[in-house]
């Protein structure tokens, strides 16, 4: 099938979803007896080849989804197939366990068996497969040889190191060349550098294997650089499903924005202007590029995100409030800069190289539209907490 | 195409049915064989002694105030010496610059592998007050003229130091663990504010591992209640009784034996454990302890500065009145022709051990069978724990953990009280067991299962979650997964805990006393009848087998596991 080459790309419609899951709702009880939903009703659709990432804080319900797919754990209501057939459904007492799914996995902890090799680890879903030895030794090697290990084929893993765990783990989990593989934070445990190489690796892979990945974490950065689909889940209910660039770009609430990176929040009030729905704010009026879904008048936050904004009158487009310099931090490639408009923070990355001090005034350059309107859910999360003299 | 099974929600239920089942019948086997006799007998000595005439008679034996004083004094000096020494032990061991590499790696293990009885002997042969090889090394050392002394094993503190160095290494296995499992960031947190060496170790370390110690505290309590060895071969001299001597005594030396005044003694350890047990659950209860982190990190060690060298003479010096010296006292003893404080260097040989092997003897007979006991023993009691482990660990069910704690209820009852109720129950008809092997196999099968379980639970929790999801994932069913993965992650710590069961097993006493037969000895037996008639070599002999045995099979089992483990 490697050989076949790209059999990935978008979902197919003619075909029955790689994952079907719908009613989906599992309930822990908590020592005291507290009843904790993990996930409350949730229903999904993966199609062939699609990337879709689960995406959230801890305590979601992105893990207990994921392990209710795999089989490690049974959800208490809904169903769910594979392929088009059922493996799952609460009402008519199905259940198939994990080794029936045929689905790879890899997990935040490896999980490699420390008695076996790491060829021996790889071969491990082949064998238990039934495969013939001649076909075992040689999708083993040419898997290790796609993640870069045919060198330590021979070694266990507590000899390598944990890069090289990562990649072994990723080669069991594709060994068998199943459609469905499932991620549980799996970069989660390695430095920040090899995360990136790993996440690239990773996404040539899936491309190139053409299976549906399922990938939990509650990196957003991770979420947009892998996902064809990004599900954001809140208190086990879906907050959002879509592409990375809808999500990031139109976030649908204020967890979702808050969620997806630094944010400045403009509370205002829905209206409308020549026709076209409007956001009207301390800094002024601006129109949404798009009708808006909550009612006329009420309360709604726009959404702007420090790099749409700048200092000084660099590139003049939008328009201009005047602000004070609260803080400044170096960054590297761009420096932030905290500023009080009035009652208003604003957060601004700011590219140029401008020489800047805590205290001046200076122009803050916003943008001329409303791209990201929420509802305003009332959270009013501050950056600086001793603004007694800004008050 | 669709190929669901029909299951229950609850699927572990399906996937380990066979392994649940079995791990139900055994553990319901378990129960009856650990709860039933102990009920039963009281509930004999209740129906059969009319009414109350049992508790008359106990009350009437003689000297009984004596006896429970004894014991209170004996319990309550040596678990708390013990409790301190072997806190301050497995402290400086973890956590300070006296830590010595291996050697503080097997300090816990090493006093194991003398058994109790042997360690009593071998004191005796040390610290007897006319022929103890220390003292006639002490009296030619400083030319003294007296035909006793200095030191006199049957004495308050001879049998106190006896109890306390039996009781160290429960304690210092405890709280050590709990020590490694203590984040280091606490202690330094401490001394980083301010606070000195001895502060910190008072009021963050010893609270964090409060619990630790508390329990150990416990264990040692039932062992000190329990323990026969130290008060039958050095106490019974010293005119010293303890209530565990005493109920063997009803037992063994009277006849017909005083079964249901045996039993009334018994009920009396029971109720001493019971309060304890209460006490100890409510100490527990009354204190938020420190959060522990389980990193196991190697902690930075505390430089105890000059005190690093007493300080590894204190540990070298427990390890060698726990080991080293008892063991040097019996090869001494065991290689005369007879017990004489002087050594005659051509007169020494090997005769005792010719004796003790001889074809036909008691004592070659009492090597079979211990070593045999000991390794069905411990096999068939690991088996056990391990099939409940593994059912437990699929699935922690109430009924689960119910047999799970089942299997630990030996460990807060006596001994010799579960020795009694299998005397008791299994002796006579309908069971007729009594002077058979099967009952010594029964007897130890029971008494050492909580060691089993414990082994077996920390075998598995050892194996991470993930790796046998890992396994199911990959497509391998309950089988396999427990066959390939489970199983061989488990092999080193199962071995470990193989090695612990047939080393108590082998030199057990306690239920050997009331259980085996000149027809069915074992060596803890031989040693024991034989004391007070016998000839001291041929015991000292036996005794440097008996440990012999145990730490060559300890040792051999530690090195092969540990070439299995590959990582």
């Amino acid at each position: 099938m490697l050989r076949d080459g790209d059999v990935g790309g978008r979902p197919s419609s003619e075909t029955a979803p790689i994952v079907a899951g719908r009613g989906l709702r599992r309930t822990y009880r908590r020592r005291d007896g507290e009843e904790v939903r993990a996930i409350d009703g949730i229903d999904v659709e993966f199609g062939a080849g699609e990337f879709v990432v689960l995406l959230g804080p801890s305590g979601c319900g992105k893990t207990t989804l994921l392990r209710c797919l795999a089989g490690l754990e049974s959800p208490d209501a809904g169903a769910i197939s594979l392929r088009g057939s059922t493996v799952f459904d609460a009402e008519a007492s199905v259940d198939l366990p994990p080794e029936k799914r045929r689905a790879g996995m890899m997990f935040q902890s490896y999980a490699l068996w420390p008695h076996m090799t790491v060829q021996d680890n790889v071969a491990y879903p082949l064998k238990v497969r039934r495969a013939g030895s001649a076909e075992i030794r040689a999708r083993v090697d040419e898997v290790l040889r796609l993640v870069g290990c045919a060198a330590i084929a021979e070694q266990y893993p507590g000899e390598i190191s944990g890069g090289q765990q990562q990649r072994v783990a990723l080669a069991r989990a594709v060994v068998a060349r199943d459609d469905l593989v499932l991620f549980d934070e799996p970069l989660s445990n390695v430095d920040a550098q090899l995360r990136e190489t790993l996440r690239t690796e990773l996404s040539i892979l899936q491309r190139a294997l053409g299976f549906t990945a399922v990938y939990v974490t509650h990196d957003q950065s991770e979420a947009l650089a892998l996902a064809d689909t990004v599900i954001v889940l809140n208190q086990g209910r879906i907050a959002q499903i879509g592409p990375p660039a809808d999500i990031y770009r139109h976030p649908a609430s204020a967890y979702v924005a808050r969620f997806m990176g630094p944010v400045n929040e403009i509370p205002g009030r829905l209206t409308r202007r020549e026709g076209k729905d409007s956001v009207t704010t301390s800094l002024g009026t601006f129109d949404a590029t798009r009708p808006l879904p909550s009612d006329l008048g009420s309360d709604v936050l726009l959404v702007l995100r420090p790099s749409e904004l700048s200092v000084g009158t660099v590139g003049a487009a939008g328009r201009q409030v005047e602000a004070t310099i609260r803080s400044l931090q170096f960054q590297g490639d761009y420096v932030e800069v905290l500023v009080t408009a009035g009652q208003q923070e604003l957060l601004i990355r700011d590219r140029s190289d401008q020489i800047l001090q805590v205290g001046q005034s200076v122009l803050v350059t916003l943008p001329g539209v409303a791209r990201a309107v929420v509802p305003d859910d009332g959270l009013r999360p501050t950056r600086l907490p001793f603004t007694d003299e800004a008050a | 195409m669709t190929t669901s099974i029909l299951a229950k929600r609850s699927r572990p239920m399906v996937r380990v049915a066979p392994l649940r089942t079995i791990c139900l019948v055994l553990g319901l086997l378990m129960a009856a064989l650990i709860v039933l006799p102990i009920v039963g007998t009281i509930v004999r000595t209740f129906a059969e002694s009319e009414g109350l005439s049992a508790f008359t008679r106990a009350a009437e034996l003689d000297d009984l105030g004596t006896t429970l004083l004894n014991t209170a004094i004996v319990v309550v000096v040596a678990v708390s010496a013990a409790t301190l020494i072997g806190t301050v032990l497995a402290w400086l061991s973890e956590r300070t610059t006296a830590r010595m590499g291996w050697v503080s790696e097997i300090t816990p293990v090493m006093p194991l592998l003398v058994p109790p009885v042997a360690l009593a002997v071998g004191f005796v042969f040390l610290f007897s007050p006319r022929a103890g090889v220390v003292n006639v090394a002490i009296r030619s050392f400083t030319r003294s003229e007296a035909t006793t002394g200095p030191f006199n094993i049957f004495s308050w503190y001879g049998l106190l130091s006896l109890y306390v160095i039996e009781l160290i290494p429960v304690v210092y296995l405890v709280v050590s663990a709990a020590l490694r499992s203590v984040d280091p960031a606490l202690e330094q947190a401490s001394r980083t504010a301010g606070a000195g060496l001895f502060r910190t170790f008072v009021s963050v370390t010893l609270p964090s591992i409060r619990p630790a110690v508390v329990s150990s505290m416990f264990m040692s309590l039932t062992i000190a209640l329990t323990l026969f060895s130290a008060p039958a071969i050095v106490g019974a001299t010293a005119g010293i009784d303890v209530l565990s001597v005493r109920i063997v005594r009803l037992l063994t030396a009277t006849y017909p034996p005083e079964t249901d005044v045996a039993v009334v003694l018994g009920l009396l350890t029971l109720i001493c454990i019971g309060a304890a047990w209460t006490v100890q659950l409510r100490i527990l209860a009354a204190q938020r302890f420190a959060v522990v982190g389980g990193k196991g990190q190697r902690a930075s060690l505390i430089d105890l500065g000059p005190w690093t060298v007493p300080a590894k003479g204190l540990v070298l010096t427990f390890l060698s009145f726990a080991t080293v010296l008892p063991a040097l006292g019996l090869i001494l003893v065991s290689v005369q022709r007879f017990w004489s404080p002087r050594i005659e260097i051509a007169t020494l040989g090997f005769d005792a051990y010719r004796r003790v092997f001889a074809s036909g003897s008691i004592t070659r007979e009492a090597i079979t069978n211990s070593v045999a006991l000991g390794a069905a023993g411990a096999t068939i009691a690991l088996m056990i724990a391990t099939l409940c482990a593994l059912a437990l660990r699929e699935r922690a069910t109430g009924v689960f953990r119910a047999i799970d704690g089942l299997l630990k209820l030996p460990a807060g009852m006596s001994n010799i009280v579960i020795a009694v109720g299998i005397l008791v129950t299994f002796a006579g008809s309908p069971f007729n067991l009594s002077g058979t092997v099967a009952i010594l196999l029964l007897a130890y099968v029971i008494i050492y299962m909580p060691q089993a379980s414990i082994a077996a639970n920390s075998a598995g929790s050892l194996v991470g979650r993930q790796l046998t999801e890992a396994s199911s994932i990959a497509g391998a069913a309950p089988s396999r997964t427990m066959r390939r993965v489970l199983l061989p992650l488990m092999v080193p710590s199962l071995a470990s805990g193989w090695t612990l069961l047939f080393v108590y097993m082998a030199g057990d006493l306690t239920a050997s006393v009331l259980l085996a037969s000149t027809n069915t000895p074992t060596v803890g037996y031989v040693l024991y009848e034989q004391f007070t008639s016998g000839s001291y070599p041929t015991i000292a002999a036996l005794a440097v087998v008996l440990t012999s045995v145990s730490s060559l099979v300890a040792f051999s089992v530690l090195v092969l596991s540990r070439r299995a483990r590959t990582t």
